[in-house]
């Protein structure tokens, strides 16, 4: 009896040990899906600007580059019109969730940030312009500006995965 | 009793391991790596010199335990690097320059030195380490991983 007790025992705590260690290894390597994809942030940088109309028009902008948030480690680089492209594809898109983003215009006297909800892009490619509607939520935005980039935060970027660094 | 405690000690020895593997002591307190991204509408690569036009502007990314980035002009890319320039003459940093064309990004790993800037450029002493960089191109990005000795200033 004693003996049966004993491997009962070591059987339960086999069991615990092999249950406890799934679940561990389990939570270390979660199952990929959109919603644990990275967010990413994106920038874009210009050499002017002009706010008219609620519509935010940057120029000269080369292409956008963009950051994966922590902890994945993913950056790379965008066209403007690949990146407009991808406003509405995927569930989790920017047409139906509008992301905010900051307008930080470098000056001699010191940055200045405007946060915006930003909505509807629009490229112009051979002119390297790029416009969104905007809803300014904090701070003032000039009716035109010289340096600066958008930082626009969150989204997720399918495309983007993968072009890592 | 003695088989007991011998299987709660590999119990407690097996969760031991597992834990500090998910959660690594990591110190970065001393680390003040950034990620710069330096951009450009044309650029070209000649005799040894990397030169990336229509780049006013440098965003950063800091690589540490938060998430700060920000933006400056080139020149102040080049008072940094200055100031820090004992750690790069020591060992050249090297990044990835990402060539955007019509089939998408190519890359190539390319070590960096000596840069100079005027208002609308950045030129660099280049050595490609892996890859091929065309002798001109268009829209590009430059993606340096460099130290500095003191944080940068963000803009969220």
């Amino acid at each position: 009896m004693n003996t049966i007790i004993r491997y009962t025992t070591t059987l339960s705590l086999l069991a615990a040990i092999i249950f406890g260690a799934s679940a561990m290894v389990a939570s270390a390597n979660p199952v990929i899906n959109e919603t644990d994809a990275p967010k990413f942030l994106y920038t874009m940088s210009a050499k002017s600007g002009t706010f008219e109309n609620g519509r935010l028009t940057l120029n000269d902008v080369p292409l956008v580059v963009y950051f994966a948030d922590r902890p994945a480690r993913i950056s790379g680089q965008l066209s403007i019109q690949v990146f407009a492209q991808g406003w509405d594809s995927g569930t989790d898109n920017f047409r139906d969730d509008p992301p905010n983003a900051t307008l930080s215009i470098l000056s001699k006297d010191g940055d200045k940030n405007i946060v915006v909800e930003l909505s509807d892009p629009n490229v112009m490619v051979k002119e390297g312009k790029i416009s969104f509607k905007v809803k300014v939520l904090d701070g003032e935005l000039p009716a035109s500006f010289e340096h600066s980039t958008l930082f626009i935060d969150g989204g997720i970027c399918p495309a983007c995965i993968g072009a890592a660094f | 009793m003695k088989r007991s405690i011998l299987i709660l000690a590999v119990i407690l020895s097996f969760y031991s391991v597992l834990a500090n593997a998910q959660q690594p002591v990591v110190d970065d307190s001393k680390s003040l790596k950034y990620l710069f991204v330096i951009t450009g509408d044309t650029g070209r690569y000649k005799d040894g010199k990397l030169t990336l036009n229509g780049t006013p502007i440098v965003t950063f990314n800091y690589l540490g335990s938060t998430r700060e980035v920000g933006h400056f002009l080139v020149g102040m890319f080049i008072e940094i690097w200055n100031k820090n320039s004992s750690i790069y003459t020591a060992k050249p940093p090297s990044g990835t320059l990402s060539v955007l064309d019509q089939k998408g990004a190519g890359n190539a790993v390319i070590e960096v030195s000596s840069p100079t800037s005027t208002l609308n450029s950045i030129t660099f002493d280049a050595r490609v380490l892996e890859g091929e960089v065309p002798n001109s191109f268009n829209a590009s990005s430059l993606f340096l991983e460099l130290n500095v000795d003191e944080k940068l200033k963000t803009q969220n």
